[in-house]
């Protein structure tokens, strides 16, 4: 296994640190989890165990196969949904949900043990009798970037885009 | 005595070749070896070629033939399709931390339309699609000795354009893998073997992508080439076996 080298981080050393940086983590947590509590639930998908045929790697809803899912508290924005039609002369329209784009902190998904990953599928219910599927388009791996960092000092949370997924693509449970 | 419906519904898989009769234009030479070599391990009727079967066979074809060594590393072929998960599935094995797929690589991208083929053995056809007799299968229940009739409907051709494209860092990189498409294709087109059919694939044309203009970007390689697959379908499910006339009684009246 590759061993990396580790660099400690003493930037902004003089009127910032790692205590200062977990005590703004515990208030985000405190914002997200406590006031806000919007969940979402992640179902990750099993890519050993899903079937899918040799050439085009494409399945089924019943034959994906997915891990544990795992419910996160974030923050949510669900973007305005399509009017649009199938067909080029304007009939058979349709209208479905825009895409869904959250925040959650880096922290709740180490505590969890869970990463997300492009494909995978994030369910939200945004009424009571219903629940919706996204699909993960950008998973924000690399979240070292300005905006996603308190000062700069360490990035601590994913800006995670879906966008809607058809049941004939995936149906969960 | 039973009368034989129009179609047969079992047939025997039990191979016993040295009895079949096959139409006097597949009793020669090669003919008889491909004709052997599509009805391998299967019944006497020929294995079928459906749009799958063809892409499987090009994606074997740049596996196999198109194979790119750098540094003793084989580089990677990819060929998937629109779902976004199944996409580390293939490409786990080459990314990065950031599950980023490493350059180099090749990728088959398929164009979704498939249009009426060009192959100009198979384009003039007899119009209404009409079976026609593929072998001849002697048959025994007991009582009556027999012939089935194997069928099979004229195979339609196809067309379907791939798009093959190299990523790499390295103008070298790209130079091997064209000298292993020119050597493959310098007789204009080359043979993929699909259920035991030679389907022809032409390079239509190569072109480049490169990022490399942009100096506020990653800069790196992309080489396309066009590629035609003039194959053919030919679905199982319209093959025909028919039981013949195993006997035949003749009257007269004599006045």
């Amino acid at each position: 296994m590759e061993r990396k080298t580790r660099i400690p981080n003493t930037r902004l050393n003089r009127f910032y640190d790692e205590e200062d940086f977990r005590l703004e983590l515990d208030m985000a947590t405190e914002l997200i989890e406590g006031d806000m509590n919007f969940t979402v639930v992640l179902f990750r998908i099993d890519r050993v165990n899903t079937q899918v045929d040799d050439v085009y790697w494409e399945s089924n809803p019943r034959d994906i196969r997915f891990k544990a899912p795992v419910e996160l508290k974030v923050i949510l924005n669900l973007a305005n949904g399509e009017n649009k039609s199938y067909s080029p002369n304007g009939n058979l329209r349709y209208q479905d949900y825009g895409n869904l784009e959250f925040t959650v902190l880096q922290k709740q998904l180490d505590e969890k043990g869970v990463e997300i990953g492009y494909g995978d599928i994030v369910g939200y219910s945004d009424r009571e009798n219903n629940f919706k599927y996204f699909s993960v388009f950008d998973d924000d791996t690399i979240n070292t970037d300005n905006p996603s960092t308190q000062y700069g000092y360490s990035g601590y949370f994913r800006r995670i885009k879906c966008t809607n997924v058809d049941p004939n693509v995936f149906n969960g449970v | 005595m039973a009368l034989p419906g129009s179609f047969k519904k079992k047939i025997n898989i039990t191979r016993e070749r040295a009895n079949i009769e096959y139409p006097y234009s597949m009793q020669s030479g090669a003919a008889e070896n491909m004709k052997d070599m599509i009805t391998d391990k299967d019944t006497f009727l020929p294995q079928g070629v459906l749009h799958i079967d063809l892409d499987r066979g090009f994606k074997e074809f740049v596996k196999n033939n198109l194979q790119l060594t750098l540094d003793g590393q084989e580089v990677p072929v990819f060929m998937m399709g629109i779902q976004k998960w199944n996409e580390f599935s293939q490409t786990w094995k080459f990314s990065d931390e950031y599950k980023n797929v490493k350059i180099p690589f090749v990728n088959i991208v398929r164009n979704p339309d498939t249009k009426y083929g060009t192959n100009p053995s198979l384009i003039y056809n007899i119009p209404t699609g009409r079976h026609y007799t593929y072998a001849e299968v002697p048959t025994w229940d007991g009582n009556k000795k027999g012939v089935d009739i194997y069928q099979i409907p004229q195979p339609i051709p196809v067309d379907i354009n791939y798009q093959v494209r190299i990523f790499a860092y390295r103008q070298e990189d790209l130079n091997k893998f064209n000298s292993l498409v020119l050597k493959n294709f310098q007789s204009r087109q080359a043979y993929t073997i699909v259920n035991g059919h030679y389907i022809p694939i032409v390079l239509e044309d190569t072109s480049d992508e490169s990022q490399v203009t942009d100096l506020t970007n990653k800069r790196f390689y992309i080489q396309l080439y066009t590629f035609n697959l003039q194959g053919f379908i030919l679905d199982p499910n319209d093959f025909i076996v028919t039981p013949a006339i195993s006997r035949t009684l003749t009257i007269t009246e004599n006045g």
